[in-house]
C-alpha cells in the first residue's frame, strides 16, 4: 500500500483516468467527466432522487473544483441530458404511482449507421458498460457514448457483453404529429376536469411571455399577475420535481395536472417540454432552432437550441449529430452533416412547431 | 493413423508405458519436493510428441479391440492417458458412450465385460495416484461418479468448461494478491466462492479447490514462466484452446495484465495489525448490514441494507444452498423474507429496533454452522446510541464512528429506556418503529464544554478539528462522516481539511507505518491518495503537526471499505428499473417448471412488459419461446397462474424434455430489462419421456453414473407407496394411470411423475389411491411423510394430467397421515369430506370446528381459527403469522417455545408433510411426538388449513 501526496490538479486527472476517459484531453469539469460521474453515483445509488446524484457529484468535486465553477443547476442540466438520451430513467417509485425517481436504464445500444453504435444505460456497482472484449474503444463525445465497431460482428459482441439491442424506431418513438393548437387545447380540457389544486409551495412556472432564447430566464414563482395555463414544476420532499400543467388566477394555483400523463414510464419533462414548445408557438414566439456553419469544414453544419427538448427528439437529433459545446447562448448544440439538415428541420418544425434560421456566419 | 504391423501394437504399448513411466516418475520427483503441498501429478501431462501420441491412441484402439487381455494390461499407463484424453473431450454429457465412441470394440468385443474393464482404468488411475503422485478426484462429482471422476479429473480442464474459467479468472482479477498467486489452495478457494452465478457443471469442476487453484495459478503466469503445477505442453495447450474464443482470450489477457501488476508491485498485505486478515482467509470483507432511516410522512423509519453473504460459501458448502432455498428472519422484521431473498440486494423496512442479543440475520431452520457463520460475520454496532447523518432526499445514514461534528444535522436513535443528555438541540422525532426513540440533532457551529461531556457519556464523540472525506472518484458508499468504500482496483483519494494552521500531516493506515506528508502552503486541505488497497475494511489515522511534527495539533480517522467488486449477487440490483426475483433464488427448470419455484417482477406500477420464457438445448439453441404480455408488479401468483395455464401445456413436452435451460426475461423497452436462467442441472441420472402414437407414454433412464447397480421402481398412483421393481437399462411402459418412478445409485436419485392418459382418467374418473396405514406411531408418520415428498418431490413433466393425478396422490397420503395422526373421530370426517367433496363443505367444517376439541381452550382455539381464517387468505406468511398467534398458549402448554415454528411445521404436516423431511431430523421427531402426544395441534392446524382452502375457492367461485 503506497500514500501519495497530490496536488488537486493531480487528483483530477487520476479521477478522470478512473472515469475511464483519456485525463490528457479530458478535463474533470468538461461535459464527458461530469456525465461519467453522475453515471457512476446513479450505479451505486439508484434508485434516487436528482438531488442526491448531483449532490454525490458536487460533494466528490468540491475540494478539485477550486474557482466553484461547477453549479449545481449545470450538473443538474447534464442529468437531464442523461435523462433524456436514456441512459437513467425516470420512474414512478416502486409501490408509489405520485412519487418518481430516477433508475438505471439497462445496458443496451442503438445502431447509429452500419458500424457506429451508441452506447445506452448504466451497470450497476460502477461497472463499465462495456470491456476490453468487445474489442473497440468506448468514445466520449458530451453526455453520450459510442463505439465502432464492424457491423459484421458488432451485434454478436454487444450481446455477449450482455447489451440489448434497441431499434432505431423505438428509440426514436415520438408523439404523433399534431398542430401546436390541439396539443395546448387538448392540455386544457384536461385541466379543465381537473380538481382544485389547493394550495402549492415552490411552484415555478416557466414564463410563457419571456424570451424562448434564454432557458434560465423562463423558471420563475408565479406572482400575482399571473393568469392562465403554464407548465411548471413543483418539488416533491423526496423524489425528483415534478413536472406538471397548472391553472393559475393572479397568481393563485387553481387545478393541476401532474406529468407525464399518457405513460408513466416517461420522463414528465419529454410532456412538459412539448406543451411549451406549443404554447410558445401559439403565441407567436416559436422557439428557435438555429444552423450555422462550422469553421473550416464545408460540409457540417451546428444546430443551436435554446430551450430543452424532448428526450424523443434529442435522440432524434443525436442520431445524425453528434453533441458540442454549445456556444452563443444555445442550451444544446449539434455537429451534423449537411445532408440531413433539410431532415432535421422538417422534424422540429413538425412536432416542436419551431422556427429555424439560417445563418451565413461561422461558428 | 496407421502404422502399426499386425500384433506390433503390443510393443507400441510396451514403448509408450516405458516412456510415459520415466516421464511422470520424474515429474513426481519433481514436485515431490515442493512445499507446503505437493502439487499433483496429472495424466493429461504426457508431454508426447505428435506422432508419440498417434501411435498411442491407435495402439489402444487396438488392444481394445483385441480384448484387452492381460499381454496389453501390463502395459497400462497408454490407457490412463488414452482416458484422460477423452476427459478432456468431455462436454459434461455420458463419459462412457463419448468413450466407446471413440474406442471401436469397447462394450462389444467378444467375451467383453463392461464393468470389469471400467473398474480396470479405475484401478489405473489409482496406481497413478500412488506411483506418480497422481491427482485424486475431490469434491462434488468424485462422489457422485466413482469412476469416471478419475479420468476427467486428470484431464485438468474439460475443454467445456474453459471459456469460464476465463471469464472467473477476469471477475476476479481485481482480488487478486502476491499471497493467492503463491498458494493455490487459498487462490481455488477464493476463486470458488465466486462461482455462484456459473453454471451448476462449472461450479462442480470448481468444488475441488485445489485443482481449480492450481490450474488457475498456472493460467495467470506470465508467458515465459514455468509453471510449478503443470508442464509448459499441457499449460501451453490450455492457453491455446482457451484463446481460440476472442471472448476468452480476453478475459484471460485481462486477468494475467492484473496477476502480473500484482506480482510486479510486489504487493504484499500489511502483516502488523492489518485489520484485514490474515494468512487463509482471503475472502472478500462481509460487509456488516447498515441501518438507514428514511423520512416518511413525519417520522423515521428504519431500514436494513441487507449484506451479501455470499463469500461465506467459501467457508461451507452448505452456505449457497441454504442462502438460496430458506426463509431469512430480519431481526426487528415481521415477517421471514422469501426464500432466496438475501441473494437479491434490498432494503428492509424494521417494524422494531433490532436486539443487541440477538443475530440479526439468521435462516430459518438452516444449520447450525451456517447461521453461526452469519451471526459471527453479520452484525450492527451496539447500542444504545446510534448516529445517523442526514442527507439529501429524506435519508439518514448510520455514522458508524457514533460522532457528530458542529454546524451539522443527525438523527439520533436510542433504546426507548435510555436516557438522552439533556442538549438543547435535540429535539423527540416520531420512531416508525417499536423500542426506539429518535431524536432530531441540529449540533450548533459552537458545542460548550458542559455538551460535549454529556455526549461523552452516552458514547457519542464531537469531532471539529479534522475532516477526511473522499475526493474526485465518487465513492461506492459515503456516509458523510467517517466510512467511505470504494471497489477494489480504485484510486482511494481524501482529502484531509483544518480550519488550524498546520505545517505536516501524519497518515496511517491499519497502524501499520506513518508517513509524514507537508501539507501545502497556504491551502485549507491536503490531497492525497491510497494506491493498492487490499479488499477488505482498513483504518486511516491522520494527525495534524507543527513543523517539528511535535505535538500533534488534532486527529481525525476515516474507516475505508473496499470492496470485491464481484459479481455474485443476483443481477436485479435496487436501481434497475424492472427487477426480477425468483423463490427460491436461482431455480432449476424443473422447479420453475412443476410449480416449486416461482417468479415475480417489480417494476413501475402499471407498466405493461414483455415477458418471455425461451427453452434452450444443451448448445443453447433455442427450442420454443412463449412471449406474454404482463402488468407490472407482477406477483408470485399471477406467475402461478401463468405457469398453470401456459408451462404445462402438452405441447411444450417434446420441447421441455429436450432442454437443458430456460431463459424467463422481462423488458419494456428503455425501462428495463430483467432475466433469469433455469438450467436443468447436472444430473447423474435422469428420465425421460416419450409420447406414444397412441396416446400412451415410454420413460427410459439417462444414467451417466458409472453404471451398475441402478435400481428402478415403478409407484403407481392407485398404491402410490408401493414400489415395484423394473430393469435400468429397458424402456418402461408408463401405465395408463400414470405413476411414478424412481431411480437410485448409490446416494443418487432421480424421479419423475408419469402421466396418464386422459382418456382413462375420463373413463373412471372416480379412482382413487388407496393409502395404507398401521399404528399410529412416530415411524409410520415417517413413513407417510417419505411417500409424499417422493411425490411431492418428483419431476413433473409438462403435461396437466400428471399434475393432475400427482395432487390426487398427495391429498390422499396427506389425508391418510392427518387421519392416523388426529384420531378416529377425525379420520371420519376426512372420509366424509371426501364424500361429499364441495357439496357440503361448509358443514364438514363446522364438524371439524366443533371436533379440534373438548377442553374449553381447545374449543376456544377452534372459536379462533373459525372467526380469523377470512384475514389469513392472501398467503402462506399470513396464514402462518395468524395461526401463529392462535396456537401459541397450546403449544407452550406441550413444550414448544417457538409458535411461529410450531404452526410452520403444523401447517405444512397437515398440508404438504412432504416438505418437512428438509428439517431438521430431531426437531422433526420432536414435533411429531407432540403431536402424537397432543393430536389437538394436527387438528386445528387441518382445521385452519381446509377452513382457508373452502374460503379461497368460495372466494374465487364468486369472483
Amino acid at each position: 500500500m503506497k500514500i501519495t501526496p497530490l496536488t488537486g490538479g493531480e487528483a483530477a486527472e487520476r479521477t478522470v483516468h478512473a472515469l475511464g476517459l483519456d485525463q490528457t484531453a479530458t478535463d474533470l469539469l468538461s461535459t464527458e467527466a461530469v456525465c461519467a460521474s453522475l453515471r457512476r453515483a446513479a450505479s451505486f445509488m439508484c434508485p434516487a432522487t436528482p438531488r442526491q446524484l448531483v449532490g454525490a457529484v458536487l460533494e466528490a468535486f468540491s475540494t478539485l473544483d477550486e474557482s466553484s465553477s461547477m453549479t449545481r443547476d449545470q450538473v443538474t442540466e447534464r442529468l437531464d441530458l442523461l435523462v433524456s438520451i436514456g441512459d437513467l430513467v425516470e420512474l414512478p417509485r416502486q409501490g408509489d404511482r405520485r412519487s418518481r425517481q430516477l433508475y438505471l436504464a439497462p445496458p443496451s445500444y442503438v445502431a447509429k449507421a452500419p458500424g457506429q453504435y451508441l452506447l445506452l444505460g448504466v451497470r450497476p456497482n460502477g461497472a463499465p458498460i462495456v470491456d476490453e472484449s468487445v474489442g473497440a474503444e468506448v468514445a466520449y463525445e458530451r453526455h453520450t457514448r459510442s463505439l465502432d465497431l464492424s457491423a459484421e460482428v458488432a451485434p454478436d459482441r454487444l450481446r455477449a457483453a450482455g447489451l440489448h439491442e434497441l431499434s432505431r424506431e423505438h428509440w426514436l418513438r415520438s408523439p404523433r404529429t399534431d398542430p401546436a393548437a390541439a396539443v395546448v387545447l387538448a392540455m386544457r380540457q384536461r385541466l379543465d376536469r381537473a380538481p382544485e389544486s389547493g394550495q402549492i409551495s415552490d411552484l415555478t412556472i416557466i414564463d410563457p411571455a419571456a424570451s424562448v432564447l434564454y432557458y434560465r430566464g423562463r423558471r420563475r414563482p408565479p406572482s400575482d399577475g399571473d393568469s392562465g395555463d403554464f407548465v411548471a414544476r413543483r418539488p416533491q420532499a423526496y423524489g425528483a420535481d415534478l413536472w406538471c400543467f397548472v391553472r393559475i388566477t393572479h397568481g393563485t394555483p387553481r387545478a393541476l395536472v401532474d406529468l407525464p400523463i399518457d405513460d408513466p414510464a416517461t420522463p414528465g419533462c419529454d410532456e412538459a417540454w412539448r406543451v411549451q414548445a406549443a404554447i410558445d408557438a401559439v403565441a407567436g414566439r416559436s422557439q428557435l432552432m438555429r444552423v450555422r456553419s462550422a469553421a473550416g469544414a464545408p460540409k457540417i453544419r451546428i444546430l443551436d437550441l435554446f430551450g430543452p427538448v424532448p428526450g424523443w427528439a434529442q435522440r432524434y437529433l443525436g442520431l445524425a449529430g453528434i453533441p458540442v459545446s454549445p456556444t452563443r447562448g444555445a442550451l444544446l448544440s449539434y455537429r451534423v452533416p449537411i445532408s440531413v439538415i433539410g431532415e432535421m428541420a422538417a422534424f422540429v418544425t413538425d412536432m416542436l412547431w419551431m422556427h429555424v434560421r439560417e445563418e451565413g456566419g461561422v461558428a | 493413423m496407421e502404422g502399426i504391423a499386425p500384433g506390433g501394437s503390443l510393443e507400441v504399448l510396451k514403448y509408450l508405458h516405458k516412456h510415459l513411466d520415466d516421464k511422470f516418475q520424474a515429474l513426481h520427483e519433481h514436485r515431490r519436493v515442493l512445499q507446503p503441498a505437493t502439487p499433483p501429478v496429472f495424466a493429461l501431462e504426457h508431454d508426447l510428441s505428435g506422432s508419440d501420441f498417434d501411435l498411442l491412441l491407435v495402439a489402444v484402439r487396438e488392444a481394445v479391440a483385441q480384448g484387452l487381455d492381460a499381454r496389453f494390461r501390463a502395459w497400462w499407463l497408454p490407457f490412463v492417458v488414452y482416458a484422460a484424453e477423452i476427459g478432456y473431450d468431455y462436454a459434461g454429457g455420458e463419459y462412457w458412450p463419448l468413450f466407446a465412441q471413440k474406442t471401436p470394440g469397447w462394450e462389444t468385443s467378444p467375451g467383453w465385460n463392461v464393468s470389469t474393464n471400467r473398474n480396470r482404468i479405475k484401478q489405473w488411475f489409482k496406481r497413478f495416484a500412488v506411483e506418480y503422485g497422481g491427482a485424486e478426484p475431490k469434491g462434488g462429482f468424485a462422489a457422485n461418479f466413482s469412476i469416471i471422476a478419475w479420468p476427467i479429473t486428470h484431464a485438468v480442464m474439460p475443454a467445456y468448461l474453459q471459456q469460464q474459467l476465463a471469464q472467473l479468472l477476469f471477475e476476479s482479477r481485481a482480488v487478486l494478491t502476491m499471497e493467492l498467486l503463491n498458494d493455490p489452495h487459498a487462490l481455488g478457494a477464493c476463486l470458488a466462492s465466486r462461482t455462484s452465478g456459473y453454471t451448476e457443471r462449472f461450479q462442480i469442476f470448481c468444488t475441488n479447490q485445489n485443482l481449480l487453484g492450481q490450474v488457475a495459478a498456472a493460467l495467470l503466469l506470465g508467458e515465459d514462466e514455468e509453471s510449478p503445477y503443470l508442464v509448459r505442453s499441457t499449460l501451453l495447450r490450455l492457453v491455446d484452446d482457451l484463446t481460440n474464443e476472442r471472448q476468452s482470450r480476453a478475459w484471460l489477457t485481462r486477468a494475467k495484465r492484473s496477476a502480473d501488476l500484482v506480482r510486479s508491485s510486489g504487493f504484499l498485505p500489511e502483516t502488523s495489525g492489518s485489520v484485514a486478515g490474515s494468512r487463509g482467509q482471503h475472502l472478500p470483507t462481509i460487509i456488516n448490514p447498515k441501518l438507514l432511516l428514511r423520512r416518511e410522512g413525519g417520522g423515521w423509519r428504519p431500514f436494513l441494507d441487507l449484506p451479501d453473504l455470499t463469500p461465506l460459501q467459501a467457508q461451507h458448502k452448505q452456505v449457497d444452498q441454504e442462502l438460496r432455498n430458506l426463509r431469512a428472519k430480519v431481526e426487528g422484521h415481521p415477517r421471514p423474507l422469501a426464500r432466496g431473498r438475501l441473494l437479491y440486494p434490498d432494503k428492509v423496512p424494521l417494524s422494531t429496533w433490532p436486539r443487541p442479543s440477538a443475530p440479526v440475520i439468521q435462516l430459518e431452520r438452516g444449520s447450525p454452522v451456517v447461521n453461526s457463520l452469519i451471526a459471527e460475520r453479520c452484525s450492527i454496532t451496539p447500542g444504545p446510541w446510534w448516529v445517523f447523518r442526514k442527507q439529501e432526499g429524506g435519508v439518514a445514514i448510520e455514522v458508524k464512528g457514533k460522532f457528530v461534528r458542529p454546524g451539522h444535522e443527525y438523527v439520533l436513535a436510542g433504546w426507548v429506556e435510555s436516557a438522552l443528555p439533556a442538549l438543547p438541540w435535540a429535539v423527540k422525532a416520531t420512531a416508525l418503529a417499536d423500542g426506539v426513540d429518535i431524536f432530531d440533532l441540529r449540533v450548533p457551529p459552537t458545542i460548550s464544554g458542559a455538551e460535549i461531556s454529556q455526549l461523552a457519556n452516552a458514547g457519542l464523540a464531537v469531532i471539529s478539528d479534522v475532516s477526511i472525506q473522499p475526493v474526485g472518484l465518487v465513492p461506492g458508499s459515503w456516509d458523510g462522516e467517517g466510512a467511505v468504500e470504494w471497489l477494489a482496483g480504485e484510486p482511494a483519494i481524501l482529502a484531509v481539511k483544518s480550519a488550524r494552521s498546520t505545517e505536516k500531516c501524519a497518515v496511517s493506515v491499519d497502524r501499520g507505518t506513518t508517513s509524514v506528508l507537508e501539507w501545502p502552503a497556504s491551502k485549507p486541505e491536503l490531497i492525497f491518495a491510497l494506491d493498492e488497497l487490499e479488499v477488505g475494511t482498513h483504518d486511516v489515522q491522520v494527525a495534524l503537526l507543527t513543523a517539528d511534527t511535535h505535538p500533534k495539533l488534532a486527529g481525525g480517522s476515516l474507516a475505508i471499505t473496499i470492496r470485491d467488486p464481484h459479481t455474485n449477487l443476483e443481477k436485479p440490483t435496487e436501481g434497475a428499473g424492472i427487477r426480477l426475483f425468483a423463490t427460491p433464488a436461482r431455480p432449476k427448470l424443473t422447479e420453475l417448471w412443476d410449480g416449486r419455484a416461482s417468479v415475480s417482477i417489480d417494476g413501475p406500477l402499471d407498466t405493461k412488459a414483455e415477458l418471455a420464457i425461451s427453452l434452450r438445448d444443451d448448445a443453447g439453441k433455442e427450442l420454443l419461446q412463449q412471449r406474454h404480455s404482463v402488468v407490472l408488479p407482477f406477483s408470485d401468483n399471477a406467475w402461478a397462474r401463468l405457469a398453470g395455464q401456459e408451462l404445462r401445456k402438452r405441447k411444450l413436452l417434446g420441447a421441455y424434455e429436450k432442454a437443458e435451460s430456460c431463459e424467463v426475461s422481462v423488458s419494456r423497452s428503455g425501462v428495463g430489462f430483467a432475466s433469469l436462467i433455469c438450467e436443468r442441472g447436472f444430473h447423474p441420472l435422469r428420465w425421460i419421456l416419450i409420447k406414444q402414437h397412441n396416446g400412451g407414454h415410454e420413460a427410459y433412464l439417462i444414467n451417466r453414473t458409472d453404471g451398475d447397480g441402478t435400481q428402478v421402481q415403478l409407484f403407481s398412483v392407485e398404491a402410490p407407496l408401493t414400489g415395484e421393481a423394473r430393469d435400468s437399462r429397458q424402456t418402461i411402459t408408463v401405465p395408463e394411470s400414470g405413476g411414478l418412478l424412481q431411480a437410485t445409485s448409490g446416494n443418487v436419485t432421480a424421479t419423475i411423475i408419469l402421466p396418464p392418459e386422459p382418456n382413462r382418467l375420463l373413463q373412471r374418473p372416480s379412482d382413487r389411491p388407496i393409502v395404507q396405514y398401521a399404528d399410529n406411531s412416530l415411524p409410520e408418520l415417517q413413513r407417510l411423510i417419505c411417500g409424499h415428498a417422493r411425490w411431492l418431490n418428483a419431476g413433473l413433466p409438462a403435461d396437466p394430467f400428471a399434475q393432475h393425478q400427482r395432487e390426487i396422490v398427495l391429498n390422499a397420503i396427506t389425508t391418510a397421515l392427518v387421519s392416523l395422526a388426529a384420531g378416529n373421530r377425525w379420520a371420519h370426517l376426512e372420509r366424509k369430506r371426501l364424500r361429499v367433496g364441495d357439496r357440503r363443505s361448509s358443514d364438514v367444517l363446522e364438524e371439524m370446528r366443533e371436533l379440534v376439541g373438548e377442553a374449553p381452550s381447545q374449543r376456544a382455539l377452534a372459536q379462533q381459527i373459525a372467526s380469523r381464517i377470512w384475514q389469513w387468505l392472501d398467503s402462506s406468511a399470513t396464514l402462518s403469522a395468524g395461526f401463529a398467534n392462535a396456537i401459541g398458549t397450546i403449544a407452550a402448554a406441550n413444550g414448544i417455545d417457538d409458535p411461529h415454528t410450531a404452526a410452520d411445521f403444523l401447517l405444512r404436516l397437515a398440508s404438504r408433510p412432504g416438505s418437512l423431511v428438509g428439517w431438521d431430523e430431531t426437531e422433526r421427531h420432536r414435533y411429531l411426538k407432540c403431536v402424537l402426544r397432543s393430536p389437538v395441534l394436527i387438528r386445528a392446524a387441518r382445521f385452519a388449513v381446509l377452513g382457508t382452502d373452502a374460503l379461497r375457492q368460495a372466494s374465487d367461485g364468486g369472483s
